[in-house]
């Protein structure tokens, strides 16, 4: 007991706050050449057949700024340079080097399995939006059901209950996710092969048509961009393509860890 | 052709802000997150759910359309944009 209440009272007087950046394959305890949040040095902690990338803080909290951001950013893109790595969310701090350590060791298998799905490979995003001046009047121009209820509801012959307006507007959003779907299906079709994985997810306006993370291996990124206008092709002119990359795998993680 | 644009860097705000924030390894004990006064633009990145007031938003987008408008030139609507607010005003001369 009193060794133990001994060790905690020179953990807390060098206790040093860790920010965590990534999860890569072991090295050896060493400092990078990239300075992390607040400018401070970013260097490994190892134990066993993992490393984490981290640097000290000297704040117990942190806020999503933007120079925040780009610092975790940088490091990122300075460490996957180098080798392969597992992204932490934003904003996770470990009490002391020590705390970093045992998780590392207590999910060792987790993140050996992590790390070799996204080996050698980086993620691109493709974003697809539809470029037309209004969404509503594309829709409305489109599908003669939407139109039908509008012009029932809107046209000035009947009054337009706050239930009818839930039913127009649940008509849209049905539409434009069935359209969604048909065009992502199309898109996933003309990439599929370059790619070692895609993943969906959610759009954030109603203009937006898809949201792709593609896990490509760094040597296919060329066949990669060549299938993007490929799918590109596919499409008229309302619809816009933005590609974006190269990213750390963060789509390509799915690690909800217990300390 | 549908146009590609290719952004290769952090330029890309909205994207970087989606992964680094909501993507990636998870210590649910270890995050320490301040959110007090966020910028906007951390807020926007942040995907909409569909909901009534969602659907309520659409409605109202779609009663202000114009396209293949059928009943424009019966009641006697001036070209323009329909809200709500005329439409209760014209429904006793319609009738």
């Amino acid at each position: 007991m009193k060794s133990n209440w001994c060790r905690m009272q020179v953990e807390a007087t060098s206790r040093n706050l860790q920010y965590l950046y990534a999860v890569i394959d072991s090295t050896p305890e060493q400092e990078w050449d990239v300075y992390g949040i607040d400018g401070h040095a970013v260097r490994s902690l190892t134990d066993g057949a993992v490393s984490a990338v981290v640097s000290d803080l000297s704040r117990s909290r942190i806020r999503p700024e933007r120079r925040h951001l780009a610092a975790h950013r940088q490091v990122l893109e300075r460490v996957m340079a180098r080798t392969s790595l597992l992204p932490l969310r934003f904003g996770t701090i470990a009490d002391d080097a020590e705390a970093v350590r045992r998780i590392l060791f207590l999910h060792q298998e987790r993140f050996m399995t992590q790390l070799n799905r996204v080996a050698g490979s980086v993620e691109m995003g493709l974003q697809v939006s539809w470029d037309v001046p209004d969404i509503f009047e594309y829709f409305i121009e489109r599908e003669p059901e939407l139109r039908r209820l509008r012009d029932r509801y809107f046209g000035g012959q009947v009054r337009c209950t706050q239930q009818d307006k839930i039913q127009i507007g649940q008509l849209f959003d049905q539409v434009l996710n069935e359209e969604r779907d048909a065009c992502t299906r199309r898109v996933e079709n003309a990439l599929v092969r370059t790619c070692v994985e895609i993943k969906r997810s959610a759009c954030r306006n109603e203009r937006e048509v898809m949201n792709l993370a593609c896990l490509v291996e760094r040597d296919k990124n060329e066949q990669f961009e060549a299938a993007v206008v490929e799918a590109a092709r596919l499409f008229d002119n309302h619809f816009a393509f933005r590609q974006s990359g190269p990213w750390a795998p963060h789509n390509f993680v799915d690690l909800d860890l217990e300390t | 052709m549908a146009n590609v644009m290719k952004s290769s860097d952090s330029s890309n705000l909205a994207e970087m802000v989606a992964r680094i924030l909501d993507k990636g390894i998870v210590i649910d004990a270890w995050v320490r997150l301040s959110l007090i006064g966020i910028e906007l633009f951390l807020v926007e990145a942040r995907v909409v759910i569909a909901s009534i007031e969602t659907y309520l938003k659409y409605a109202e987008a779609l009663g202000q359309t114009t396209g293949k408008l059928k009943y424009a030139g019966a009641i006697g609507l001036p070209a323009g944009k329909w809200t709500p607010a005329n439409e209760i005003e014209l429904v006793p001369h319609a009738g």
